[in-house]
């Protein structure tokens, strides 16, 4: 079986499950092989948990790749993308639609707009352009955000 | 009352004209008057806030991000925020 693992910012293998014995994998480290619907820790993971059950529990060692990946838990390998790239980019486009309609509508315009370039980019096997439109979009969020916080109390005060 | 910038330099109204008036109508209970200055918002406010739960949501809901983070939903909506914008020019 091919396992492939997030390891210290990287995707790493395939490997085989002997291989990941020689690692230095947490019970946390994402995972996925042919099969899984989306990256899981490694405990949860069926083919990956039994390197886990005869070891003493540890405190997971996050590194900051491991937290952001944990976080999305509702990324999967997309169609049209290499097996060797990492998972996508998150995008923001919950947020842009929201912040466009409720708060600043350009910034939350443009949000959308480099979410949706980021993923096609992303199926089109660029990851690089991918991760720099999805921070672009990101930006666009919290730009919006803040000046969504200053004007706020101004219109509280005017009422 | 902040004035809306695209208004004062076209004088033609902006999609979101009449937000905080009607915002302003709703707090106080007024429903009719915040229809009167701008209907829109009673549909797309709605919208927004189910965006924004979607993307806050713990759960992954895969179908239902899939289908509302599509592109031809979102040029869809934003089609329908221009076409809003010439009618009520109209």
């Amino acid at each position: 079986m091919k396992i492939w693992v997030y390891l210290n910012g990287n995707q790493q293998g395939p490997y085989t499950l002997d291989e990941l014995r020689q690692l230095n994998l947490t019970s946390s480290t994402p995972v996925w092989y042919e099969g899984l619907s989306q990256w899981m820790p490694a405990r949860e993971a069926p083919a990956t948990a039994s390197l886990f059950c005869s070891e003493p529990v540890t405190e997971p060692v996050f590194s900051g790749s491991e937290v952001k990946m944990s976080l999305m838990d509702d990324r999967q390998p997309v169609a049209g993308a290499r097996a060797d790239m990492p998972p996508a980019p998150p995008t923001f486009i919950g947020w842009s639609v929201f912040l466009m309609i409720c708060c600043f509508p350009i910034g939350g315009l443009l949000g959308i707009i480099f979410s949706v370039m980021s993923g096609n980019a992303y199926r089109a096997g660029d990851y690089t352009r991918a991760s720099r439109l999805s921070e672009s979009a990101e930006w666009c969020v919290i730009i919006s955000i803040v000046l969504g916080l200053i004007t706020a109390p101004l219109m509280v005060a005017l009422f | 009352m902040p004035q809306c910038v695209f208004h004062n330099l076209t004088g033609y109204d902006c999609p979101g004209c009449g937000f905080q008036r009607a915002l302003y109508a709703v707090l106080h209970g007024d429903i009719a008057r915040a229809w009167k200055f701008n209907p829109f918002m009673f549909f797309i406010v709605p919208v927004g806030l189910c965006y924004l739960a979607v993307e806050l949501s713990r759960r992954p809901l895969p179908k239902l991000r899939r289908i509302m983070f599509s592109p031809a939903v979102l040029y869809s909506l934003i089609g329908v925020i221009v076409i809003w914008w010439i009618v009520r020019n109209l």
